[in-house]
């Protein structure tokens, strides 16, 4: 979908510095995705252009008209909550899509590497102690619960949207269910390295193309880690 | 009308403006204002999250389209909105009906 790009002065005929000001004090007050606030001011300033044409076709001056419009819009630390809001939920379930997608993702990239470079367990000289496998199994079924976990999230997300609960709680709940996630992918990976690093890795890091789909695990489980605490800190009240 | 008693039925007002058809937010927010005899009187800017959080619920679709030469982001129901919509009316049909008994009929006899 096109988003004007409110730089370029879309709807700039009755944008004047009662407008400019407004909007410039609101982008200051909002952080969250960029695209996201982008089209959520660029609708703003659509609205306050539009409202100050209202105005000025009523007989308004054009100065007043804009300043009207402004008041009409409401107080910026109102409408910059709400705003917030939004911007923290739309976060969270980013984030809930992304962990439902990406350890399923990985964690299949790298079986596909395995028995590429590797072959089938049962075929290798190489027998793994039972600890080791629990690990493992646990690896298994951990991507699974993190993905029904995520599910769960944007299903209970959608559910308290349409029972009217406040925007900043359902992102909150989304924050929350996806750094439950995230952790249970990163520590179960973290697992698995420590369980590899206990007999000096071995099968795990040989051959080189198996070491680099591990370590891209990782570094992606650590980054929705830290995608989850940034939903989490968006959607305070 | 101010903006505390009107929150409650803000998301079932938005989304009977959209009933006639796609609208932007401004034509939205005037339509309010015109089937209300102007009676509704709400902070403007919080249309929009408003119509956000009603395109989270799945209620209302929206794209950036060009009305008027330039470009806007329009609102329309989707059939659940639809749905949420009539059940909407129907409860608020069966509220007004019930406080209506109540309230509407002037002063009560007094009992003797």
């Amino acid at each position: 979908m096109a988003v004007p790009d409110i730089s370029r002065g879309v709807n700039r005929g009755m944008t004047g510095h009662d407008i400019d000001d407004y909007l410039a004090e609101l982008d200051g007050r909002l952080r969250g995705p960029a695209s996201i606030k982008a089209d959520l001011l660029t609708e703003a300033r659509d609205g306050l252009v539009d409202a100050a044409e209202a105005y000025a076709s009523s007989g308004k001056p054009e100065a007043e008209a804009r300043r009207l419009a402004v008041a009409d819009f409401g107080p910026v630390d109102q409408i910059a909550r709400e705003y917030q809001a939004e911007l923290g939920v739309a976060h969270s379930l980013r984030t809930l899509r992304t962990v439902l997608l990406v350890p399923l993702a990985m964690n299949l990239f790298w079986e596909l590497n395995r028995q590429l470079w590797l072959g089938s367990w049962s075929n290798m000289n190489w027998t793994a102690p039972d600890w080791f496998l629990v690990i493992a199994r646990f690896n298994d079924v951990a991507v699974w619960m993190i993905t029904g976990l995520a599910l769960l999230g944007l299903i209970a997300s959608r559910y308290m949207t349409r029972t009217s609960v406040e925007p900043w709680r359902v992102g909150r709940h989304g924050g929350i269910i996806a750094m439950l996630a995230a952790t249970v992918h990163l520590a179960a990976l973290l697992a698995m390295v420590a369980g590899s690093a206990a007999f000096g890795f071995g099968v795990t890091v040989t051959p080189f193309p198996l070491l680099l789909a591990s370590l891209t695990a990782l570094v992606v489980a650590v980054r929705l880690v830290l995608l989850a605490r940034r939903s989490l800190s968006l959607c305070l009240v | 009308m101010k903006a505390d008693a009107l929150r409650g039925h803000l998301d079932a007002l938005l989304l009977a403006t959209l009933d006639g058809g796609k609208l932007h937010g401004y034509a939205i927010i005037e339509a309010l204002q015109l089937r209300s005899g102007g009676a509704l009187d709400l902070p403007t800017g919080t249309v929009y999250p408003a119509l956000r959080r009603l395109e989270r619920a799945g209620y209302v679709a929206s794209e950036w389209s060009t009305v008027g030469g330039r470009k806007r982001r329009t609102y329309r129901l989707t059939a659940t909105g639809e749905r949420s919509l009539a059940k909407e009316r129907t409860a608020w049909r069966e509220f007004t009906t019930a406080i209506d008994g109540v309230l509407g009929g002037g002063p009560w006899p007094s009992p003797t």
